[in-house]
Protein backbone atom coordinates (compact mmCIF):
# COMPACT_ATOMS: atom_id res chain seq x y z
CA UNK A 1 0.00 0.00 0.00
CA UNK A 2 1.30 3.23 -1.14
CA UNK A 3 2.45 6.04 1.79
CA UNK A 4 0.33 9.53 1.57
CA UNK A 5 2.41 10.82 4.18
CA UNK A 6 5.85 9.73 6.05
CA UNK A 7 7.72 11.77 8.29
CA UNK A 8 11.32 10.08 9.23
CA UNK A 9 12.85 11.88 12.34
CA UNK A 10 11.55 15.46 11.89
CA UNK A 11 12.29 18.09 14.19
CA UNK A 12 11.33 22.08 14.46
CA UNK A 13 12.28 24.58 16.62
CA UNK A 14 11.40 28.10 16.93
CA UNK A 15 13.32 31.28 18.75
CA UNK A 16 11.36 32.26 21.79
CA UNK A 17 12.99 35.56 22.98
CA UNK A 18 16.84 34.33 23.59
CA UNK A 19 15.87 30.67 23.30
CA UNK A 20 15.23 28.13 20.76
CA UNK A 21 12.12 26.32 21.71
CA UNK A 22 12.17 22.54 20.30
CA UNK A 23 8.19 22.07 18.97
CA UNK A 24 8.86 18.85 17.29
CA UNK A 25 11.53 16.87 18.31
CA UNK A 26 12.62 13.63 16.56
CA UNK A 27 8.98 13.10 14.94
CA UNK A 28 8.19 9.97 12.98
CA UNK A 29 5.28 8.90 11.67
CA UNK A 30 3.37 6.92 8.37
CA UNK A 31 -0.27 7.27 7.21
CA UNK A 32 -0.74 5.26 4.13
CA UNK A 33 -3.27 6.11 1.05
CA UNK A 34 -6.64 5.25 2.59
CA UNK A 35 -5.90 5.44 6.49
CA UNK A 36 -6.83 8.41 9.17
CA UNK A 37 -4.48 9.53 11.51
CA UNK A 38 -5.24 11.42 14.44
CA UNK A 39 -2.74 13.61 16.76
CA UNK A 40 -4.10 14.71 19.57
CA UNK A 41 -3.17 17.69 21.99
CA UNK A 42 -3.51 20.66 24.26
CA UNK A 43 -2.93 24.35 22.79
CA UNK A 44 0.19 25.13 22.00
CA UNK A 45 1.47 21.77 21.56
CA UNK A 46 2.67 21.73 18.01
CA UNK A 47 -0.51 20.40 16.23
CA UNK A 48 -0.27 23.52 13.65
CA UNK A 49 3.17 23.07 13.23
CA UNK A 50 3.04 19.25 12.75
CA UNK A 51 0.73 20.01 9.89
CA UNK A 52 2.50 22.80 8.23
CA UNK A 53 5.31 20.44 8.39
CA UNK A 54 3.50 17.69 6.92
CA UNK A 55 2.26 19.98 3.96
CA UNK A 56 5.74 21.29 3.37
CA UNK A 57 5.22 24.81 3.40
CA UNK A 58 7.15 25.00 6.75
CA UNK A 59 10.84 23.81 6.12
CA UNK A 60 12.26 21.45 8.57
CA UNK A 61 15.33 21.38 10.71
CA UNK A 62 16.51 18.00 10.38
CA UNK A 63 14.50 15.14 9.17
CA UNK A 64 12.89 14.47 5.91
CA UNK A 65 8.91 14.70 4.95
CA UNK A 66 7.64 12.52 1.79
CA UNK A 67 4.15 13.22 0.15
CA UNK A 68 2.96 10.28 -1.81
CA UNK A 69 6.44 8.87 -1.46
CA UNK A 70 8.22 11.88 -2.98
CA UNK A 71 10.60 14.08 -0.51
CA UNK A 72 9.21 17.46 -0.53
CA UNK A 73 12.58 18.62 1.92
CA UNK A 74 14.79 19.07 0.04
CA UNK A 75 12.00 20.60 -2.80
CA UNK A 76 12.46 23.98 -4.22
CA UNK A 77 9.09 26.42 -3.93
CA UNK A 78 8.16 25.65 -7.21
CA UNK A 79 7.95 21.56 -7.09
CA UNK A 80 6.38 22.47 -3.64
CA UNK A 81 3.42 24.65 -4.62
CA UNK A 82 3.24 22.09 -7.90
CA UNK A 83 2.60 19.33 -5.20
CA UNK A 84 0.45 21.55 -2.92
CA UNK A 85 -1.26 22.27 -5.57
CA UNK A 86 -2.26 19.20 -6.65
CA UNK A 87 -1.37 16.27 -4.04
CA UNK A 88 -2.14 18.31 -0.88
CA UNK A 89 -5.47 19.45 0.47
CA UNK A 90 -5.64 21.33 3.78
CA UNK A 91 -8.22 22.20 5.56
CA UNK A 92 -8.17 24.57 8.43
CA UNK A 93 -10.03 26.61 10.58
CA UNK A 94 -9.13 30.34 9.62
CA UNK A 95 -10.43 30.37 5.99
CA UNK A 96 -9.49 32.13 3.02
CA UNK A 97 -6.53 34.89 3.60
CA UNK A 98 -8.22 37.30 0.91
CA UNK A 99 -12.29 38.56 0.51
CA UNK A 100 -13.11 35.56 -1.56
CA UNK A 101 -17.06 34.24 -1.95
CA UNK A 102 -17.32 30.35 -1.18
CA UNK A 103 -17.63 29.86 -4.42
CA UNK A 104 -14.13 32.02 -5.13
CA UNK A 105 -12.41 30.19 -2.41
CA UNK A 106 -13.05 26.60 -3.64
CA UNK A 107 -11.97 27.21 -7.13
CA UNK A 108 -8.89 29.10 -6.19
CA UNK A 109 -7.75 25.37 -5.55
CA UNK A 110 -8.52 24.22 -9.13
CA UNK A 111 -7.08 27.35 -10.57
CA UNK A 112 -3.90 26.25 -8.70
CA UNK A 113 -4.11 22.99 -10.53
CA UNK A 114 -4.10 24.51 -13.48
CA UNK A 115 -5.62 21.50 -14.64
CA UNK A 116 -9.12 22.56 -16.00
CA UNK A 117 -10.37 25.18 -18.03
CA UNK A 118 -12.40 28.15 -16.01
CA UNK A 119 -16.09 26.42 -17.61
CA UNK A 120 -15.09 22.81 -16.24
CA UNK A 121 -13.59 24.74 -13.17
CA UNK A 122 -17.11 26.77 -12.66
CA UNK A 123 -19.14 23.52 -13.42
CA UNK A 124 -16.93 21.19 -11.09
CA UNK A 125 -17.20 23.64 -8.18
CA UNK A 126 -20.71 24.06 -8.66
CA UNK A 127 -21.38 20.48 -8.30
CA UNK A 128 -18.54 19.65 -5.74
CA UNK A 129 -20.65 22.64 -3.40
CA UNK A 130 -24.28 21.03 -4.32
CA UNK A 131 -22.41 17.64 -3.09
CA UNK A 132 -21.36 19.48 0.32
CA UNK A 133 -25.27 21.11 0.63
CA UNK A 134 -23.80 24.77 0.22
CA UNK A 135 -25.67 25.65 -3.27
CA UNK A 136 -27.17 28.47 -1.42
CA UNK A 137 -23.94 29.60 -0.02
CA UNK A 138 -22.04 29.93 -3.22
CA UNK A 139 -22.19 33.72 -3.38
CA UNK A 140 -21.70 34.33 0.59
CA UNK A 141 -18.12 35.54 2.10
CA UNK A 142 -16.79 33.25 5.07
CA UNK A 143 -17.95 35.97 7.78
CA UNK A 144 -21.49 34.88 6.92
CA UNK A 145 -21.08 31.47 7.14
CA UNK A 146 -21.96 29.88 9.96
CA UNK A 147 -19.53 27.37 12.15
CA UNK A 148 -21.27 24.36 10.40
CA UNK A 149 -20.71 25.88 6.65
CA UNK A 150 -17.14 26.77 7.05
CA UNK A 151 -16.27 23.57 8.17
CA UNK A 152 -18.08 22.22 5.24
CA UNK A 153 -16.62 24.69 3.27
CA UNK A 154 -13.05 24.03 3.97
CA UNK A 155 -13.56 20.38 3.41
CA UNK A 156 -15.10 21.60 -0.26
CA UNK A 157 -12.26 23.19 -0.58
CA UNK A 158 -9.22 20.83 0.38
CA UNK A 159 -10.83 17.89 -1.22
CA UNK A 160 -11.95 18.92 -4.61
CA UNK A 161 -8.83 18.16 -6.37
CA UNK A 162 -9.07 14.76 -5.36
CA UNK A 163 -5.29 14.96 -3.09
CA UNK A 164 -3.25 11.83 -1.86
CA UNK A 165 -2.92 13.74 1.21
CA UNK A 166 -5.62 15.23 3.65
CA UNK A 167 -4.09 17.47 6.37
CA UNK A 168 -7.27 18.69 9.14
CA UNK A 169 -6.07 21.19 11.53
CA UNK A 170 -8.49 21.58 14.58
CA UNK A 171 -11.62 21.85 12.48
CA UNK A 172 -14.14 19.75 14.21
CA UNK A 173 -13.49 21.46 17.60
CA UNK A 174 -16.28 23.03 18.96
CA UNK A 175 -18.87 21.19 16.90
CA UNK A 176 -21.85 19.72 18.63
CA UNK A 177 -21.89 16.42 18.87
CA UNK A 178 -24.07 15.08 16.15
CA UNK A 179 -22.08 17.82 13.32
CA UNK A 180 -18.94 16.29 14.94
CA UNK A 181 -20.36 12.67 14.08
CA UNK A 182 -21.23 14.11 10.74
CA UNK A 183 -17.88 15.55 9.58
CA UNK A 184 -16.20 12.34 11.42
CA UNK A 185 -18.33 10.84 8.35
CA UNK A 186 -17.64 12.99 5.68
CA UNK A 187 -13.71 12.54 6.53
CA UNK A 188 -13.97 8.53 6.47
CA UNK A 189 -15.99 9.28 3.26
CA UNK A 190 -12.81 10.94 2.10
CA UNK A 191 -10.72 8.37 2.78
CA UNK A 192 -12.59 5.94 1.12
CA UNK A 193 -13.73 7.33 -2.17
CA UNK A 194 -11.09 9.37 -2.74
CA UNK A 195 -8.47 7.01 -1.02
CA UNK A 196 -6.23 9.85 0.28
CA UNK A 197 -4.47 9.49 3.48
CA UNK A 198 -5.79 11.88 6.23
CA UNK A 199 -3.78 13.42 9.23
CA UNK A 200 -5.87 15.68 11.45
CA UNK A 201 -4.99 17.38 14.41
CA UNK A 202 -7.33 17.77 16.97
CA UNK A 203 -7.69 18.67 20.60
CA UNK A 204 -11.20 16.61 21.50
CA UNK A 205 -10.90 13.49 21.89
CA UNK A 206 -13.95 12.41 20.36
CA UNK A 207 -12.87 12.70 16.95
CA UNK A 208 -9.84 11.13 17.36
CA UNK A 209 -11.84 8.07 18.51
CA UNK A 210 -12.50 6.83 14.54
CA UNK A 211 -8.77 7.31 13.51
CA UNK A 212 -7.10 4.56 12.90
CA UNK A 213 -4.10 5.60 14.46
CA UNK A 214 -3.95 8.18 17.20
CA UNK A 215 -1.00 10.24 18.70
CA UNK A 216 -0.60 12.24 21.36
CA UNK A 217 1.90 14.95 21.05
CA UNK A 218 2.98 17.09 23.93
CA UNK A 219 6.58 18.66 24.50
CA UNK A 220 7.42 18.21 20.65
CA UNK A 221 6.99 14.42 21.26
CA UNK A 222 4.92 11.91 19.92
CA UNK A 223 3.51 8.92 21.71
CA UNK A 224 1.21 6.56 20.00
CA UNK A 225 -1.83 5.86 21.83
CA UNK A 226 -3.28 3.09 18.96
CA UNK A 227 -2.89 2.10 15.90
CA UNK A 228 -5.82 -0.26 14.19
CA UNK A 229 -4.54 -3.98 13.63
CA UNK A 230 -5.85 -3.72 10.11
CA UNK A 231 -9.57 -4.06 10.57
CA UNK A 232 -9.97 -0.28 9.47
CA UNK A 233 -8.29 0.72 5.71
CA UNK A 234 -11.01 2.70 4.27
CA UNK A 235 -9.72 2.65 0.52
CA UNK A 236 -9.09 -0.91 0.85
CA UNK A 237 -12.68 -1.80 2.46
CA UNK A 238 -13.88 0.14 -1.02
CA UNK A 239 -12.08 -1.90 -3.48
CA UNK A 240 -13.73 -5.10 -1.71
CA UNK A 241 -17.33 -3.74 -1.63
CA UNK A 242 -17.08 -2.60 -5.39
CA UNK A 243 -15.45 -6.26 -6.13
CA UNK A 244 -18.09 -7.84 -3.85
CA UNK A 245 -21.16 -5.75 -5.97
CA UNK B 1 -5.37 8.28 53.72
CA UNK B 2 -5.74 11.46 53.51
CA UNK B 3 -5.98 12.02 57.59
CA UNK B 4 -3.10 9.80 57.99
CA UNK B 5 -0.90 12.14 55.71
CA UNK B 6 -2.16 15.39 57.04
CA UNK B 7 -1.24 14.38 60.24
CA UNK B 8 1.85 13.15 58.78
CA UNK B 9 2.78 16.58 57.47
CA UNK B 10 1.46 18.11 60.63
CA UNK B 11 1.60 16.20 63.73
CA UNK B 12 -0.47 17.09 67.13
CA UNK B 13 -4.08 18.51 65.21
CA UNK B 14 -7.49 18.22 66.80
CA UNK B 15 -9.95 17.01 65.26
CA UNK B 16 -11.76 20.27 64.20
CA UNK B 17 -8.34 21.00 62.17
CA UNK B 18 -8.06 17.93 60.24
CA UNK B 19 -11.70 18.38 59.28
CA UNK B 20 -10.97 22.34 58.11
CA UNK B 21 -7.67 20.82 56.69
CA UNK B 22 -10.42 18.38 54.53
CA UNK B 23 -12.43 20.83 53.75
CA UNK B 24 -9.99 23.11 52.42
CA UNK B 25 -7.43 20.50 50.59
CA UNK B 26 -9.43 17.49 49.50
CA UNK B 27 -12.68 20.00 48.20
CA UNK B 28 -13.34 18.22 45.49
CA UNK B 29 -13.69 14.66 47.94
CA UNK B 30 -16.81 16.30 49.64
CA UNK B 31 -15.76 14.57 52.62
CA UNK B 32 -18.82 14.38 55.58
CA UNK B 33 -17.86 17.06 58.12
CA UNK B 34 -18.33 14.21 60.93
CA UNK B 35 -15.45 12.22 58.83
CA UNK B 36 -12.38 13.54 60.37
CA UNK B 37 -13.70 12.38 63.92
CA UNK B 38 -14.71 9.08 62.95
CA UNK B 39 -12.02 8.31 61.67
CA UNK B 40 -9.11 9.47 63.96
CA UNK B 41 -11.27 7.38 66.71
CA UNK B 42 -11.57 4.51 64.13
CA UNK B 43 -7.85 4.39 63.47
CA UNK B 44 -6.66 5.23 67.46
CA UNK B 45 -8.93 2.21 68.73
CA UNK B 46 -7.20 0.40 65.70
CA UNK B 47 -9.78 -2.70 65.43
CA UNK B 48 -8.34 -5.44 63.45
CA UNK B 49 -4.78 -3.18 62.96
CA UNK B 50 -2.68 -1.58 64.94
CA UNK B 51 -3.12 1.76 66.04
CA UNK B 52 -2.39 3.95 63.20
CA UNK B 53 -2.84 7.44 65.22
CA UNK B 54 -2.21 7.85 68.59
CA UNK B 55 -3.61 10.83 70.99
CA UNK B 56 -0.16 13.03 71.73
CA UNK B 57 -2.21 15.50 74.25
CA UNK B 58 -5.45 14.44 76.28
CA UNK B 59 -7.80 17.22 77.48
CA UNK B 60 -8.52 17.59 80.94
CA UNK B 61 -12.51 16.54 81.31
CA UNK B 62 -15.01 14.49 79.32
CA UNK B 63 -15.07 16.85 76.61
CA UNK B 64 -12.56 15.69 73.53
CA UNK B 65 -12.41 18.00 71.12
CA UNK B 66 -8.94 19.73 72.64
CA UNK B 67 -7.35 16.08 72.23
CA UNK B 68 -4.52 15.79 69.70
CA UNK B 69 -3.35 13.31 67.37
CA UNK B 70 -0.37 11.80 65.64
CA UNK B 71 0.12 9.20 63.38
CA UNK B 72 2.03 6.38 64.72
CA UNK B 73 4.97 4.35 62.99
CA UNK B 74 2.31 1.97 61.73
CA UNK B 75 0.12 4.76 60.40
CA UNK B 76 3.53 5.78 58.64
CA UNK B 77 4.17 2.80 57.62
CA UNK B 78 0.37 2.31 55.66
CA UNK B 79 0.65 6.44 54.80
CA UNK B 80 3.67 5.44 52.36
CA UNK B 81 2.60 2.11 51.34
CA UNK B 82 -0.24 3.51 49.31
CA UNK B 83 1.58 6.61 48.52
CA UNK B 84 3.87 4.34 46.65
CA UNK B 85 1.55 1.35 45.41
CA UNK B 86 1.86 0.82 41.93
CA UNK B 87 -1.41 1.04 39.65
CA UNK B 88 -2.70 -2.62 38.64
CA UNK B 89 -5.58 -3.71 36.07
CA UNK B 90 -8.47 -0.69 36.71
CA UNK B 91 -6.36 2.85 37.31
CA UNK B 92 -7.16 3.79 41.14
CA UNK B 93 -9.76 6.39 41.42
CA UNK B 94 -8.71 9.58 39.83
CA UNK B 95 -8.97 10.94 42.91
CA UNK B 96 -6.25 8.70 44.49
CA UNK B 97 -3.63 10.62 42.43
CA UNK B 98 -4.97 13.83 43.35
CA UNK B 99 -4.77 13.03 46.91
CA UNK B 100 -1.42 11.78 46.65
CA UNK B 101 -0.11 14.98 44.61
CA UNK B 102 -1.93 17.03 47.41
CA UNK B 103 -0.16 15.08 50.71
CA UNK B 104 3.49 14.06 48.62
CA UNK B 105 7.22 15.55 49.83
CA UNK B 106 9.59 16.61 47.43
CA UNK B 107 11.50 13.51 47.69
CA UNK B 108 7.94 11.23 46.94
CA UNK B 109 8.34 13.04 43.37
CA UNK B 110 10.22 10.16 41.61
CA UNK B 111 7.40 7.93 42.68
CA UNK B 112 4.54 9.77 41.76
CA UNK B 113 5.82 10.75 38.20
CA UNK B 114 6.28 6.55 37.55
CA UNK B 115 2.66 6.30 39.32
CA UNK B 116 1.17 9.06 36.70
CA UNK B 117 2.66 7.94 33.87
CA UNK B 118 1.46 3.94 34.80
CA UNK B 119 -1.85 4.92 35.12
CA UNK B 120 -1.44 7.17 31.79
CA UNK B 121 -0.19 4.21 30.23
CA UNK B 122 -3.07 1.82 32.18
CA UNK B 123 -5.65 4.05 30.61
CA UNK B 124 -3.76 4.25 26.49
CA UNK B 125 -4.12 0.29 26.71
CA UNK B 126 -7.88 0.57 27.73
CA UNK B 127 -8.21 3.06 25.32
CA UNK B 128 -7.20 0.93 22.53
CA UNK B 129 -8.92 -1.72 23.74
CA UNK B 130 -12.44 -0.15 23.97
CA UNK B 131 -11.36 1.89 20.46
CA UNK B 132 -10.90 -1.35 18.76
CA UNK B 133 -14.27 -2.83 19.87
CA UNK B 134 -16.28 0.19 18.55
CA UNK B 135 -14.23 0.29 15.23
CA UNK B 136 -15.54 -3.31 14.97
CA UNK B 137 -18.56 -2.52 15.68
CA UNK B 138 -18.57 -0.07 13.15
CA UNK B 139 -17.46 -1.98 10.65
CA UNK B 140 -20.37 -4.47 11.81
CA UNK B 141 -23.25 -2.18 11.35
CA UNK B 142 -21.76 -1.16 7.91
CA UNK B 143 -22.25 -4.42 6.52
CA UNK B 144 -25.61 -4.63 7.72
CA UNK B 145 -28.17 -4.49 5.21
CA UNK B 146 -29.58 -1.01 5.33
CA UNK B 147 -33.44 -1.36 4.10
CA UNK B 148 -35.14 -2.48 6.97
CA UNK B 149 -36.61 0.43 8.84
CA UNK B 150 -35.06 0.09 12.37
CA UNK B 151 -37.66 -1.12 15.25
CA UNK B 152 -37.80 -0.88 19.04
CA UNK B 153 -35.34 -3.38 19.17
CA UNK B 154 -32.83 -1.85 17.64
CA UNK B 155 -33.22 1.13 19.33
CA UNK B 156 -32.90 -0.25 22.40
CA UNK B 157 -29.49 -1.84 20.59
CA UNK B 158 -28.30 1.53 20.40
CA UNK B 159 -28.86 2.71 23.70
CA UNK B 160 -26.79 -0.64 24.74
CA UNK B 161 -24.04 0.79 22.46
CA UNK B 162 -23.95 4.35 23.74
CA UNK B 163 -21.10 3.10 26.37
CA UNK B 164 -19.38 1.72 23.15
CA UNK B 165 -19.17 4.98 21.58
CA UNK B 166 -18.32 7.18 24.82
CA UNK B 167 -15.40 5.11 26.41
CA UNK B 168 -12.89 4.96 24.17
CA UNK B 169 -13.07 9.16 24.25
CA UNK B 170 -12.69 8.61 28.37
CA UNK B 171 -10.49 6.71 28.37
CA UNK B 172 -8.53 9.05 26.04
CA UNK B 173 -8.53 11.83 27.65
CA UNK B 174 -7.94 9.94 31.30
CA UNK B 175 -4.63 9.09 29.27
CA UNK B 176 -3.52 12.18 28.32
CA UNK B 177 -4.27 13.93 31.66
CA UNK B 178 -2.10 11.71 33.82
CA UNK B 179 0.72 12.21 31.18
CA UNK B 180 -0.25 15.70 31.23
CA UNK B 181 0.20 15.37 35.37
CA UNK B 182 3.52 13.15 35.12
CA UNK B 183 5.07 16.16 32.47
CA UNK B 184 4.34 19.05 35.46
CA UNK B 185 5.38 16.50 37.74
CA UNK B 186 8.73 16.46 36.19
CA UNK B 187 9.27 20.01 35.23
CA UNK B 188 9.31 20.38 39.26
CA UNK B 189 11.19 18.32 39.68
CA UNK B 190 13.61 18.97 37.37
CA UNK B 191 13.85 22.58 38.81
CA UNK B 192 13.80 21.57 42.68
CA UNK B 193 16.95 19.09 41.63
CA UNK B 194 15.00 16.13 42.35
CA UNK B 195 16.27 13.15 40.22
CA UNK B 196 13.61 10.88 38.34
CA UNK B 197 13.47 8.71 36.01
CA UNK B 198 12.88 9.92 32.42
CA UNK B 199 9.91 9.00 30.46
CA UNK B 200 10.94 6.07 27.90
Amino acid sequence: MSSALRLVGVSKAFDRGRDRVGVLQDVSLEVAAGQIAAVVGTRDQGKTTLIRVASGTLRVDQGSVFVDDREVTGMSDRQLTEVLARKIGIAARSGPEARLTVHDYVEMSLTAARDWSSRERRERVTRTLREFDLAGATGLMWSELSNWQRVLVEFAQAVIVRPRLLLIDDVLDGLGLDKKQTALELIEGFAEEIGCGVLMAVSDHAAAVRAGQVWHLADGKLRLMHKDSGIVDLHERREVRAAEN
Amino acid sequence: MAILGLLIERPDQTVAEVAEELKVRFARSRFDPATASHTLRRMAHGERTRPRVRRSYESPGSGRKLDRYRATLAGMDEFRSWMYARPTGVPALREALYGRIELCQLEDLPELIRIAREEASIATDFFSETKTRLSHHLERNRRKSKREEPGPKDYLQEVRNVLLHITPEYWSARSIHNEEIARHLERVAERAGVQFEAAP
